[in-house]
């Protein structure tokens, strides 16, 4: 049995008319990865703040590493690294003193994995936050996530402006603190920052948590568009009868399907028509169509 | 561990303290050497003012007319002035830049956080009115000025509870709104209100009503001659613990902004 690093029963944050979360009922268990995905102002950051007891909830309740996320916060947070989605740093510190300073408000960290963390981000800590970039800021703000080894870590979009081979790091990180069995609640915008790391995805959207669902699963049920093109005009009957296919649009030897699920069965319908395929790429859906597939279900259902 | 929060807060704000404190000790300097050789006559002059300009720039007592506008005007507008710039941005301009986010991500707890900014706030006025207080004290001894030591300590030490009086309700309403310029807004003009109406009501025969300002307790005892008045002293302080019990209640009980 895994027990929840982050349980949530109907946390909901309103301000005045405008509902922020909406009866949030989410398990985080110790030991995963997990991906909190949702456009920008869908109520990650409401959610995360609630957590870390910067928010105060409209009604439900939040527990994390199972102690009441008001009351025993100051006990959680050191135990909980966090980077903000708006990271703002002292400007005047150097990232030396930065990474000091939230040491000593932590009790003391071990100096080796700050120097180890520092070395692979390749961060220089010489300057003053102040004249950094945007991604050397990030770095700190990552570093002072990582650097007490904290049984569960929050990060609120946290690759913003960090380069791709930054981005590596990150992830290897994130594999590491996974095997030493820590946790990770990883909020993104994008389906594509999380889908190499997290095992699971909560997706929300306009404050309302819309499924909870591991990311092979999410994947396979995910929309996608196959463009093909065709060595000769081809039939829009082609596709006919398909189950997974949406939409088809043919234009003379170019077509663009769009289906869910299982790609096989598609491309044996072209082979059945017998048409001779020149080219085919394929395009994985972006977050919004993912949203559009599970408010299908909904009304679906 | 907020001592280490108080040493960073402290630290940041260490210069501009002894910035304030040199501008009063240059300010004490100037006054008692452009006083000196014409002091009876700006006594003499002082001595002609209606009684309604006196109550704005304050009774002349001793060390004459100067000494008056130091300690009556020069002296708190300055370090009152200080005091609620450092109380309404301790809290609300850490919130207002963001950073509060990340520092109420480690293991402090709000109140930790209220007390270590409000004895940052103590350490900052301590450090610029002890340095006043050596301004006055030096430039009377050179000018030859008699001026009793006690008097001056003691009005230093009342003027220092006072501006802490003041940092510390603009402490309290940046803690309460998370705001600074809201809290320097509304600190503000309860510290000028105020000492319109200890300065004011005393003319229109409201002496008791005056008793209602922080004001009235600086040097409605006249520290200056009488000593140190440890009952006005205390209403100061009073007044200034409550202002960081409602820093602590508020700021405890709300959303953190951003």
């Amino acid at each position: 049995m895994t027990s929840a690093a982050i349980s949530t029963t109907d946390l909901t944050k309103q301000y005045g008319d405008f509902v922020a979360l909406r009866a949030l009922n989410l398990d985080v268990h110790a030991g995963e990865i997990f991906g909190f995905l949702g456009p920008n102002g869908a109520g990650k950051s409401t959610a995360i703040k609630a957590l870390l007891d910067q928010l105060r909830p409209t009604a439900g309740r939040a527990r994390v590493l199972g102690m009441d996320a008001h009351r025993d916060s100051a006990a959680i947070r050191a135990r909980v690294g966090y980077v903000p989605g708006d990271l703002a740093l002292y400007p005047r510190l150097t990232g030396r003193q930065t990474l000091d300073y939230f040491a000593k408000l932590r009790g003391g960290v071990d100096q080796r994995y700050v120097t180890d963390l520092a070395e692979r981000f390749e961060a220089d800590l010489s300057k003053k936050v102040g004249e950094y970039s945007t991604g050397n800021r990030q770095k700190i703000g990552l570093i002072q996530a990582f650097m007490h080894k904290p049984e569960l870590l929050i990060l609120d979009e946290p690759n913003s402006g960090l380069d791709p081979l930054l981005q590596q790091v990150f992830h290897a990180l994130l594999d590491e603190v996974r095997d030493e069995g820590r946790t990770v609640f990883l909020s993104s915008h994008t389906l594509s920052e999380v889908e190499r790391v997290a095992d699971r995805v909560g997706i929300i959207r306009a404050g309302s948590l819309i499924v909870v669902e591991r990311i092979g699963e999410l994947k396979r049920k995910a929309i996608r568009h196959v463009d093909f093109q065709f060595a000769a005009p081809v039939e829009a009957g082609v596709f006919a009868g398909v189950e997974a296919v949406l939409d088809v649009q043919v234009d003379g030897d170019n077509a663009r399907v769009t289906f869910e699920g299982d790609v096989n069965a598609l491309l044996e319908a072209v082979v059945r028509a017998g048409a001779h395929v020149v080219s085919l790429t394929s395009r994985e859906s972006d977050l919004e169509e993912i949203f559009l597939t599970y408010y299908r279900d909904d009304v679906d259902a | 561990m907020s001592v280490d929060l108080w040493r960073k807060d402290t630290a940041d704000r260490f210069g501009l303290a002894v910035a304030v404190g040199a501008i009063l000790i240059v300010f004490s300097a100037v006054a008692f050497a452009i006083y000196s050789p014409v002091a009876s006559s700006l006594d003499a002059i002082a001595s002609t003012f209606p009684q309604e300009i006196l109550s704005i720039v304050g009774e002349v007592g001793p060390g004459g007319y100067v000494v008056s506008e130091l300690f009556n005007v020069l002296g708190p507008l300055f370090l009152v002035a200080f005091a609620l710039i450092i109380g309404s941005t301790l809290v609300a301009g850490e919130e207002e830049d963001g950073t509060m986010s990340l520092l109420l991500a480690h293991p402090v707890t709000r109140w930790q956080v209220i007390a270590a900014k409000s004895v940052t706030l103590l350490s900052m006025m301590l450090i610029a009115t002890a340095l006043f207080w050596i301004g006055v004290t030096l430039s009377a001894a050179f000018q030859d000025v008699d001026l009793d030591q006690g008097g001056i300590a003691a009005t230093c030490l009342h003027l220092l509870a006072l501006s802490l009086c003041f940092g510390l309700i603009a402490l309290a309403a940046g803690a309460a709104t998370g705001r600074p310029g809201i809290a320097g807004a509304i600190s503000g003009a309860i510290a000028a209100l105020s000492y319109l109406a200890a300065s004011m009501l005393p003319l229109a025969g409201l002496e008791r009503w005056a008793q209602l300002s922080p004001w009235y307790y600086y040097n409605g005892s006249e520290p200056l001659t009488n000593g140190l008045n440890p009952l006005h002293l205390g209403v100061l302080l009073s007044i200034a613990a409550l202002a960081a019990v409602l820093a602590g209640l508020t700021f405890s009980r709300r959303d953190l902004r951003g």
